[in-house]
C-alpha cells in the first residue's frame, strides 16, 4: 500500500507499509473531511522529547494508533482528499509528536498544496528527529526553491546528493537553483549529467533549452527545445521556447506556427491551472474534473485525459457515471485500449445499473467483442426484467 | 506647512517616512476593509507635477469611494490637489483647485493637453473618467464634458504621448475589468486562494479593452482605437503603462501590464498606429512563457546601452520581471540573474520606480508591497496582507541588493510615484496604500563631491509643451546614459516630465542631447551638473 502511496506522492517517501488495499473500503465510504485543517498550521505541532524517535528507522513498520492514522491519511490521500490526508496527520502528530514518517507526509502533502513554506517547515521537522534521512527529501529544495530562497535551497539539494546519490530529481532541482543564482554553467553541466542519467528526461531538456537561450546560444537552444518538444508536445513552454526562438532567427513561419500552437495549449493550461488549484483543496467537485478532461482531450493528450480520469476514478472508486464518461472520450480520441480498460473498472462496478450495462454492450458491440456483448446485454435484460 | 529637518534621516534605510508630518491628515478610501469585491482593492492614484509652475513639486492623490456610496449613486471621494513647499512639505490648495468625485477613482496622467504650458489632469474612474484643465496656475476646471474623454470603463493606468507626432498629445487609457457589483460575485461565493474564501477575480471575469484617444491640441479628443490598431487578439486585465522608445526609431510606443493576461508591448509604425509585439519581442510573459499578474511598470537604461529596460511588478508567488533589452530589439526576462527573482517571491508588488535614487550613477529601484487578500494572514499562504515596501540597490553590472526601503512598518501598499519633493537633487516618493494614510517617503540620499545629479526639463514647441516622448541622452567621455521624458510610470500614478540623472563621481558630462518628438536633435555642450537644467527646442 505504502508503495502506492508513495507513487501518488510522486516526491519519494520513506518506504514502509502502511494499509492494504482491501482494508480501504469502510473509510472509502465517508465523505471527505472538512477543510478545518486548512486554517491550522504545523508551527501548532506539538513537539517530541529529545531522543524520541532516536531509534526509528524506515523499517520500522507502525503498529497500533500510529498504523491507523498512517493508513487513514494514506487513504485520503489516494482519493485525491489532501486535506482530509492532513486531518489525519494533524491528528497522529498531536498523538504522536514528530512521528517522523506523518511529518515527511503532512510535508509532502503541503508541497502538493503550493504551502510551500509549511512543506519547508515540515520536512525541516522530519530531519530534525531523522537526520540520516536527508536522501530523501529533495522536496525541501523544491520548496525553498519555490519560495525564492535559493541559497538555502542549494545547500539542501548538495546535502541530497550527498547522501544519496546523483538523483536526477535532486539535480534537475539544484540545476536550476544554480541558474537562479546566476550560475549558468554550472546549470548545465548539472542538466546535461540528468539526462545522461535519464536521457527522456523532458524537464531537463526544457530548462537545459531556456538556459542556452538565456545565454545567447540559439543554435544549441533550438536543438534542445526542440528535443524537449518531441518528449512532450502538448507542454506549452516548449512551444514558447520554440516560438521566440524561430523569430530570432528570422524563421517568421515557424515563429507563427510554434506561437499559434503554443497559445492554443496555453489557453488550456491556464484553465487547468485554476481548476487543479480549486481541486486541490476541494476534491469533490465532478463538474470540474469533467472540464478538466474536456480540456485535455481538447488538446489531443491522451496521457493526461487517462491520467485524469484515474485521478476521478481513485477519488470516485464506485463511480459509475466517471467510467461512462471515460469509455465515450477516450472512443473520440480513438484510445481503443484506453476504452477498454475503462469498460473493464466499469464492469467491475455496475452492480446492478442497468444503464452501465446498457453502455458496456454498446461498446462491446461497438468494438465487436461478442461475448463480452452477450453478457452485457443478458444483465440488461435481467434488470430490465425482460 | 511643515519644513522637514536632516534629523529625520537617522535610519539606515535610504528613505524616511515623513507623510505625518509633510502631509497631516490626508488619507484614502477604498471601499472596505473586508475587500469582498475585486473593486476595493486598488486604492487610489498619486499624480506628481509642478502645478503652478513655482518651482516646487505638488501632489494630486486621487481617492476612491465606498460600494455603499456607489450604489446610493453618491460620488466618489474628490481628488485632492496639495501645493508642495519645496522642502518635502504640502499644504492643500485653495477652492479654486478643487476637483469633482467621479464614481471610484483610482489614477490618472498628467500632461499639457491644450498646448499652453500648463499641465492639466486626467483621473481614471471606475466608470466616467475626468479631465480638468489647469487654468495657468490658477486652479484646475472640470473639462470633461465635451471632451470626448467620458468612457465609462473601469480605467486603471493612463499615458499622455504624442503618438503621430502632430504636436498634440494623445492618450492611452488602460482598462481593467467589467464590473458591476449586482452581478460579480462577493468573497463568499466560492472564490477560493490556497484554499481560503477569498474576493472573486480578475481570473473568471472579463478584461476590458483599453482605449486610445486621439488628441485635438485643444482639450478635447477623439477615440480610434481601433483605427489605432490598439485592439489585441484578447483584452487584458490593464494595470499599468509607460511610454518608451523600445526600438528607438524616435517615435513613442506604450509597454502596458496585464494582470494574469499577457502584457502588451504596442510598437508604433511612425504614424500613430500601433502593432502588438509583446510575444515577439520577449516581453509579454516570463522566461517560461506564463502570462504573470503585472501590476505596476518602471522602465529605464540599465546598462546605458541606449535601449530601455522593463521591470513589472507581480503577484505573490511569481516574481518580479525584469525584461532585459537585447541587441536585437527584443527582451530577455531576467530577473533572477539581476537578484530581483527571490525576493519578491513572498511579496505582491504594485507602485514601483527605476531611477538613480541614491546618485551613485547606477539604477536602482524600489518596489511598494501589499496583498489584495486580507486572507493571505491565514495559515499557509506563504504570503501576509501587509507587506515591507523594498529598495534595491542597482550597481553598475546590473545587478541589484535588496534593501528595507524605509523603517516603516508593513502596510498594503499600493500607487507610488518620484520626484525631487524637497529640490535637492534626489528623488522622494509619494505613496498610497490600499486605504489610508497619504505617505511621503523623502530621500536620505548623501550629497557630495561624489554624488553628482541633474534633473533635465524640457520645453517644447508647438503643442506637446513638456516634451513627452523626447530621449535625453547624457553623454561623458567612456558612457552615456539615456531618459525617455514621460509622465506614465507605475501604478495608477504619475511622473513629473522630466529626465533624472546621477552621476556618482562623474563631475562633467562632455555634452547633453535631446532627441525632440519633432525630430529635432539638441546638444548642450558640457552642461554644469546639480541643478535643473531647462531645455528649450530649437526651431527646425
Amino acid at each position: 500500500m505504502i508503495l502506492a502511496f508513495v507513487a501518488l506522492l510522486a516526491l519519494g517517501a520513506p518506504q514502509q507499509d502502511v494499509a492494504p488495499a482491501e482494508e480501504t473500503t469502510a473509510l472509502e465510504e465517508e465523505v471527505s473531511s472538512p477543510a478545518v485543517v486548512l486554517d491550522r498550521t504545523p508551527q501548532e505541532w506539538p513537539r517530541a522529547e529529545a531522543g524520541a524517535w532516536s531509534d526509528w528507522t524506515p523499517e520500522v513498520a507502525p503498529e497500533g494508533e500510529l498504523l491507523v492514522h498512517m493508513r487513514t491519511a494514506a487513504i485520503h490521500y489516494r482519493r485525491g482528499d489532501l486535506p482530509g490526508s492532513l486531518t489525519a496527520l494533524f491528528e497522529l502528530l498531536e498523538a504522536q509528536p514528530d512521528y517522523p514518517p506523518a511529518l515527511y507526509q503532512a510535508g509532502a502533502i503541503y508541497f502538493r498544496l503550493r504551502r510551500y513554506g509549511d512543506a519547508a517547515y515540515a520536512f525541516e521537522r522530519y530531519l530534525a528527529v531523522a537526520p540520516q534521512q536527508v536522501g530523501d527529501t529533495r522536496a525541501l529544495g523544491h520548496a525553498l526553491y519555490t519560495l525564492g530562497r535559493y541559497e538555502e535551497a542549494a545547500e539542501h539539494y548538495r546535502r541530497v546528493i550527498e547522501a544519496s546519490g546523483e538523483q536526477p530529481e535532486a539535480l534537475r532541482g539544484q540545476a536550476l537553483t544554480e541558474w537562479r543564482l546566476g550560475r549558468p554553467d554550472e546549470a548545465l553541466a548539472l542538466l546535461g549529467r540528468v539526462l545522461e542519467l535519464d536521457p527522456e528526461h523532458e524537464e531537463a531538456q526544457l530548462w537545459r533549452a531556456r538556459i542556452l537561450h538565456d545565454e545567447d546560444r540559439p543554435e544549441e537552444a533550438l536543438a534542445a527545445a526542440e528535443a524537449a518538444r518531441e518528449r512532450d508536445p502538448f507542454e506549452p513552454q516548449a512551444w514558447f521556447l520554440l516560438s521566440r526562438l524561430y523569430f530570432e532567427a528570422g524563421r517568421d513561419e515557424e515563429g507563427e506556427a510554434a506561437r499559434a500552437r503554443f497559445l492554443q495549449l496555453d489557453l488550456v493550461e491556464q484553465e487547468t491551472r485554476v481548476i487543479e488549484s480549486q481541486l486541490l483543496y476541494a476534491p469533490q467537485q465532478p463538474r470540474l474534473r469533467a472540464r478538466l478532461i474536456e480540456l485535455r482531450a481538447s488538446t489531443g493528450d491522451l496521457a493526461a485525459v487517462r491520467e485524469a480520469f484515474a485521478e476521478w476514478m481513485q477519488f470516485d472508486s464506485r463511480g459509475v457515471a466517471v467510467r461512462m464518461h471515460a469509455i465515450d472520450v477516450l472512443v473520440s480520441l480513438e484510445d481503443r485500449e484506453g476504452a477498454d480498460l475503462a469498460a473493464a473498472s466499469l464492469k467491475a462496478v455496475a452492480g446492478d445499473d442497468a444503464d452501465a450495462w446498457a453502455k458496456l454492450a454498446r461498446y462491446y458491440a461497438t468494438t465487436r467483442q461478442r461475448s463480452l456483448q452477450v453478457e452485457a446485454e443478458r444483465r440488461v435484460g435481467e434488470l430490465r426484467g425482460r | 506647512m511643515i519644513a522637514l529637518v536632516p534629523l529625520l534621516f537617522a535610519s539606515d534605510a535610504l528613505f524616511t517616512e515623513v507623510g505625518e508630518t509633510a502631509l497631516p491628515g490626508a488619507v484614502t478610501t477604498c471601499g472596505s476593509l473586508e475587500k469582498d469585491f475585486i473593486l476595493e482593492v486598488n486604492g487610489g492614484g498619486v499624480l506628481l507635477e509642478d502645478f503652478d509652475r513655482d518651482g516646487n513639486m505638488d501632489l494630486v492623490v486621487v481617492d476612491g469611494s465606498t460600494l455603499a456610496r456607489a450604489k446610493a449613486g453618491e460620488p466618489s471621494l474628490p481628488a485632492h490637489l496639495f501645493l508642495g513647499d519645496g522642502k518635502g512639505g504640502f499644504a492643500a490648495a485653495g477652492d479654486a483647485w478643487n476637483l469633482a468625485g467621479g464614481r471610484w477613482g483610482m489614477g490618472g496622467a498628467v500632461g499639457d493637453v491644450n498646448g499652453d504650458g500648463w499641465p492639466d489632469i486626467f483621473v481614471t474612474h471606475w466608470g466616467g473618467d475626468r479631465l480638468y484643465l489647469n487654468e495657468a496656475g490658477e486652479g484646475f476646471r472640470d473639462a470633461t464634458l465635451g471632451s470626448g474623454l467620458e468612457g465609462d470603463r473601469w480605467g486603471t493606468s493612463a499615458a499622455f504621448l504624442d503618438a503621430d507626432g502632430d504636436g498634440a498629445l494623445d492618450l492611452y487609457v488602460v482598462n481593467y475589468l467589467a464590473f458591476d457589483p449586482e452581478t460579480v460575485p462577493a468573497r463568499g461565493s466560492g472564490c477560493t486562494w490556497k484554499g481560503h474564501e477569498v474576493m472573486c477575480g480578475p481570473e473568471g471575469l472579463v478584461p476590458v479593452h483599453d482605449q486610445f484617444y486621439r488628441g485635438k491640441g485643444d482639450g478635447t479628443f477623439v477615440e480610434e482605437s481601433l483605427a489605432r490598431g490598439l485592439k489585441p487578439e484578447r483584452a487584458g486585465f490593464g494595470l499599468g503603462v509607460v511610454t518608451l522608445d523600445y526600438d528607438g526609431d524616435g517615435d513613442t510606443d506604450l509597454y502596458v501590464s496585464n494582470d494574469s493576461t499577457p502584457n502588451f508591448l504596442w510598437e508604433n509604425q511612425g504614424d500613430g498606429t500601433f502593432v502588438d509585439v509583446g510575444f515577439r519581442r520577449g516581453a509579454s510573459h516570463d522566461a517560461n512563457g506564463k502570462e504573470q499578474a503585472g501590476m505596476g511598470i518602471a522602465c529605464g537604461d540599465l546598462d546605458g546601452d541606449g535601449r530601455p529596460d522593463l521591470f513589472v511588478t507581480n503577484f505573490s508567488g511569481e516574481n518580479n520581471a525584469l525584461y532585459r533589452s537585447t541587441g536585437s530589439g527584443g527582451f530577455r526576462e531576467r530577473s533572477a540573474r539581476a537578484g530581483l527573482g527571490g525576493p519578491s517571491i513572498a511579496r505582491l508588488g504594485w507602485g514601483t520606480g527605476m531611477a538613480d535614487f541614491d546618485l551613485d550613477g547606477a539604477l536602482d529601484l524600489f518596489v511598494m508591497n501589499g496583498h489584495v487578500y486580507p486572507q493571505a494572514d491565514k495559515a499557509g499562504t506563504d504570503t501576509s496582507y501587509a507587506q515591507l515596501d523594498q529598495f534595491f540597490r542597482g550597481d553598475r553590472e546590473g545587478r541589484f541588493a535588496e534593501e528595507l526601503l524605509s523603517d516603516a512598518p508593513a502596510t498594503t501598499s499600493r500607487a507610488a510615484a518620484t520626484a525631487d519633493l524637497d529640490n535637492d537633487g534626489d528623488l522622494d516618493i509619494v505613496a498610497l496604500s490600499v486605504e489610508g494614510p497619504v505617505r511621503v517617503l523623502l530621500n536620505g540620499a548623501e550629497h557630495g563631491p561624489d554624488r553628482h545629479w541633474l534633473r533635465v526639463r524640457l520645453v517644447g514647441r508647438g503643442g506637446n509643451t513638456a516634451g513627452l516622448g523626447a530621449r535625453v541622452t547624457a553623454r561623458w567621455k567612456d558612457g552615456s546614459r539615456s531618459v525617455d521624458v514621460r509622465t506614465a510610470g507605475g501604478f495608477q500614478a504619475s511622473l513629473p516630465a522630466e529626465a533624472h540623472f546621477g552621476f556618482g563621481a562623474l563631475a562633467e558630462l562632455e555634452a547633453l542631447e535631446v532627441r525632440w518628438p519633432s525630430g529635432v536633435v539638441q546638444r548642450v555642450e558640457a552642461p554644469a551638473l546639480d541643478r535643473v537644467l531647462v531645455v528649450e527646442e530649437e526651431a527646425r
